[in-house]
């Protein structure tokens, strides 16, 4: 398989820059700010540009991360950055106001690249907030987007393994979506 | 502590500021000052476009050109120039203080007298700021 970039999106806070430092092989590039925003999420930084990482599987499968800012206010970078991508890892932070809520709308925002690629979920912060369980986003996945497939997995994003597990899932989905017999366009 | 942009003593050394920016350069039509994460802390001048968009735009890239200097083991990055046909837009970092300022000036502005207009603004804060800490 070629080189994929795959994009890692969700709500502040979620851990997408925690992610891409548990993935990347390379130092990665950041692009953290002074975080003026705690009532949204109590850190110190947020991310107003773009999270960088490279990561090689299998040794020879190169795998580029992007990671966008949270903020709404920087949907821009967004747009940017889902041009180049082919997969999405949706990361959502289960101690949330409306996490099934966020990720319905997410999913959505980034329907385009669902249909290029594909999507996983990943839920985070599971142990600061029990729930909703993962089964109930699954449900919700299946009610409101019966169309699309998209595993979703409890995860914690300073785990390499657990973000590897993420990755290496989304890769195969998208490797199944590609070889899937195209739908009649005409 | 209240957020950068909710302070409102910051707030009025800043439009005060922007304000003196306009004065000594008629051709700057837009001008504000953004918290590091990209919320407004104070604007001046007119512009069609909502300040909201262009603040958080400053904050990306200023955070870029931090991410490149960084890579280049350079020191962060002190201000941008983006230059088109129709004019130019100035961003700079206000020293010692997570803030910047971004101007917009249309093409009668020469780019000399706007970096230094621009210098000139940013130290202003940045001293105005410290005396009202202090
Ligand atoms: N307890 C707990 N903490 C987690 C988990 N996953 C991530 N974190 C922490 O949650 C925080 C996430 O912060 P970031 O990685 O900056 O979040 P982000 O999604 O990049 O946020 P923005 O860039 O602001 O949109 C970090 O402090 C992580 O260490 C988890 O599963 N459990
Ligand atoms: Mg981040």
């Amino acid at each position: 398989m070629a080189e994929h970039v795959i994009l890692i999106a969700g709500p502040m806070g979620a851990g997408k820059t925690t992610a891409i430092q548990s993935l990347s092989e390379i130092p990665v590039v950041s692009t953290e700010a002074a975080n003026t925003d705690r009532a949204t999420a109590n850190k110190a930084t947020t991310t107003v540009a773009l999270d960088y990482g490279e990561i090689t599987l299998d040794g020879v499968e190169k795998v580029r991360l992007y990671g966008v800012p949270g903020q709404r206010r920087f949907d821009y970078m967004w747009r940017i950055l889902e041009e180049r991508a082919l997969g999405l890892i949706l990361l959502i932070n289960n101690d949330g106001q409306d996490p099934v809520g966020d990720m319905l709308e997410l999913i959505k925002d980034f329907s385009a690249l669902q249909e290029r690629g594909g999507v996983v979920i990943g839920v985070t912060r599971s142990d600061v907030q029990e729930y909703p369980h993962t089964s109930q986003y699954v449900d919700s996945i299946r009610e409101v987007y019966p169309h699309i497939t998209a595993p979703v997995f409890s995860v914690d994003a300073r785990n390499r393994d657990h973000m590897l597990i993420t990755l290496t899932a989304l890769l195969f989905n998208i490797q199944a979506q590609s070889e899937a017999p195209m739908e009649d366009v005409a | 502590m209240k957020p950068l942009h909710q302070q409102e003593p910051v707030r009025e050394v800043c439009a005060a500021a922007l304000q003196q920016l306009g004065r000594d350069c008629p051709s700057m039509t837009f001008a504000v000052m953004v918290s590091d994460d990209g919320f407004e802390v104070a604007s001046a001048g007119s512009h069609a476009q909502q300040g909201g968009r262009l603040a958080s735009m400053t904050s990306s890239m200023q955070a870029l050109g931090d991410a490149v200097a960084r890579e280049m083991k350079l020191a962060a990055c002190d201000h941008i120039l983006l230059e088109s046909i129709n004019g130019h837009i100035l961003q700079r970092r206000i020293p010692n203080h997570e803030l910047v300022l971004c101007a917009v000036f249309d093409h009668h502005e020469l780019v000399g007298r706007a970096v230094f207009a621009t210098s000139e603004c940013a130290s202003t804060v940045s001293t105005n700021l410290m005396r009202q800490a202090a």
